[in-house]
């Protein structure tokens, strides 16, 4: 079976995703690391922990970076996953599950170890655990089979016309990642903002009546009310990239070679992708660039349902 | 008081790191509670080794550690030093190969956040290297600022830089952790060229350290040695930028400091790795870092060498 950390900064979407994975039989999830981003770090692990708890699942869940590396964005709040990250949706304290004495970058490292060359990760926060992974140990980067991401565009961005949130937190993070020679699978915005859910799927998942069908029906309706006021709409970026990972047909790829934007005045945290191999260098990441939506969404429905 | 003051020594040994190190083995004032070993001056299995071998060799109990191998951006062409340290940091000076002593299994940064919390508010820090493990376990564990009493760095200059016109080394290598260790609220000391330049120790100082017939004595004399004549061309003298940082913090009265606001440039063409020190305060910010700004060569000489001395007692 393959092996899977997911790295992520809990985050609606990224419960959604963690949801997902935990209905995919195919992958075994060998634990979760929590890391700044869509709200800070405190917020993001205790979300990971209670899920946990809440689920019923039974993995290791560590702290992991409180800041990105230069330090400049920790999010205290944030108008798209709400004050504590999870929205408007409440699930109860963990009361029995506790943290994993180790530090993300150093669980990461001792499960990839561990799997001797076979661990995968899903990365759907800011980069920083892994690159924190990568300069301590020099051996991580060779024995990480394939990192698949959420984050950054080829073209467009988010925060910025041409940066997207996880990237733009910390871009050096990022950048040592693109560096470090770990096969890479990018799900950026190019495609992410194309997977929108409909009122259909949140009335199969409300009908379907699990707590994790019943959690996404939750979380996806704070999304629905989020559009209406204007805010962003019920996007699945991170989701997506789980499915780039174990359902990679409802998506299509381009092979580039690819670095990051650290200065820049209006343009740091830009993924620039080398689209017409002017600079002639090998590929380092491969890209989503189109996306199948009806597929991926019965796809994520299927997956949340068979959730344990 | 008669607690000893609890010190870590982060370093990337290295020729001057190495006799930081003896001489701080001399302080009876502080407790090293460890070496923690990072990428520069050559690469971290190096710089790591080096701090073992050293240990071994000189017969003390402090646990080392490896720490990162590469600056925070670890972008391609990251290279490892220069070759101002050898080949592989000592020089020309060759030490036995530990063989009984191992490196701990700890990382720096788990290490040194493992000790902030064991001495809340004392932990004090002696970096001579670039800041990577410090600024990582920063960035990893929000609760660390309130925990550590000071860091104690080399690097940058208030004008000048050896890297570049206006980059000194330690700095260049990881300008990001650098920032992220000058943001942090933690107070900070910063010794850099400006007054490290002129530390120098010569022949004369050989002599007296050799004359003390330790071990401690003559591997320092050795190093000064090699400093003094490598690339083939004597020059005279051997700067002692490391120990100085090591004085700052147990012979302050050596140094004389100003408060000032200081900043790593991160980005810059031409100027990445540039400390910029607000001496006349333009920027308004409130001062971050106390600067070494002047120094008295003779008291750090003879303290320097007093301390080397002890080492070997």
């Amino acid at each position: 079976m393959r092996k899977f950390v997911i790295d992520c900064d809990t985050g609606t979407d990224d419960a959604i995703a963690l949801m997902a994975a935990f209905g995919c039989e195919e992958i075994e999830i060998l634990g979760i690391t929590s890391v700044n981003g869509n709200v800070n770090e405190d917020n993001v692990s205790r979300n990971n922990l209670n899920m946990c708890e809440y689920l019923g699942w039974e993995v290791p869940v560590c702290r992991g970076a409180a800041y990105p590396f230069t330090m400049g964005f920790r999010n205290s709040s944030d108008q798209t996953h709400g004050k504590t990250g999870l929205g408007s949706v409440v699930i109860p304290e963990a009361v029995s599950h506790t943290f994993d004495r180790r530090i993300s970058s150093r669980f990461l490292y001792e499960k990839a170890v561990e799997c001797q060359g076979e661990l995968e990760l899903l990365v759907t926060g800011p980069m920083t655990n892994i690159a924190a992974a990568i300069i301590q140990y020099p051996d991580f980067a060779k024995l990480i089979k394939h990192l698949w991401f959420m984050g950054g565009a080829v073209y467009g961005g988010n925060v910025l016309p041409t940066a997207e949130f996880n990237i733009w937190v910390d871009p050096e993070a990022a950048l040592t990642v693109f560096s470090s020679g770990i096969p890479l699978t990018m799900v950026g915005l190019d495609v992410t903002l194309k997977a929108i859910m409909t009122r259909e799927d949140i009335e199969e998942l409300r009908a379907n009546g699990s707590k994790a069908a019943v959690l996404t029906a939750d979380l996806l309706e704070f999304m629905e009310k989020r559009f209406a006021r204007g805010g962003e709409d019920i996007i699945m970026h991170d989701a997506l990239a789980l499915a780039a990972a174990v359902y990679p047909e409802c998506l299509q790829y381009r092979d580039y070679w690819m670095d990051v934007e650290t200065r820049g005045d209006y343009t740091r945290g830009h993924t620039y992708a080398d689209v017409r191999n002017k600079l002639n260098r090998q590929p380092n990441v491969r890209v989503a660039t189109e996306i199948d939506v009806p597929a991926f969404r019965r796809w994520l429905v299927d997956k949340i349902c068979l959730c344990k | 008081m008669s607690v000893k003051r609890p010190i870590i020594i982060d370093c990337d040994t290295g020729t001057d790191d190495a006799i930081a190190i003896i001489a701080a083995l001399g302080c009876e004032e502080i407790s090293i509670l460890g070496l923690t070993s990072v990428n520069g001056n050559v690469s971290e299995n190096y710089t790591s080794q080096n701090n073992l071998d050293m240990m071994e060799y000189l017969d003390r109990d402090i646990p080392v550690f490896h720490g990162a191998w590469l600056p925070l951006k670890a972008s391609r062409d990251t290279g490892a030093g220069d070759n101002v340290h050898g080949k592989t940091g000592l020089g020309d000076v060759e030490l036995p190969r530990a063989e009984r002593r191992k490196m701990e299994g700890e990382r720096a940064a788990e290490f040194i956040y493992r000790m902030a919390l064991r001495y809340p508010g004392q932990l004090e820090i002696i970096a001579t290297g670039p800041l990577t493990n410090v600024a990582l376990a920063i960035i990893e564990h929000d609760d660390i600022k309130a925990l550590i009493r000071k860091i104690y760095f080399m690097g940058g200059a208030t004008e000048g830089g050896n890297v570049t016109p206006s980059a000194e080394f330690n700095i260049w290598v990881d300008p990001e952790a650098c920032h992220t260790v000058l943001a942090s609220g933690i107070p900070t000391v910063m010794v850099g060229l400006n007054v490290s330049n002129q530390a120098t120790m010569g022949n004369g100082e050989i002599e007296r350290l050799r004359g003390y017939g330790s071990r401690e004595g003559r591997l320092a004399a050795d190093i000064i040695h090699y400093q003094m004549n490598r690339f083939g061309i004597g020059i005279g003298f051997s700067r002692m930028h490391d120990p100085l940082t090591l004085a700052a913090a147990l012979y302050p009265e050596c140094l004389s400091f100003r408060e000032c606001f200081v900043d790593a440039e991160c980005r810059g063409d031409y100027t990445r790795g540039h400390t910029y020190v607000d001496l006349r305060n333009r920027s308004g910010r409130q001062p971050n870092c106390s600067v070494a700004v002047g120094i008295d060569v003779e008291k750090f000489r003879e303290w320097l060498c007093e301390r080397i001395r002890r080492a070997g007692e």
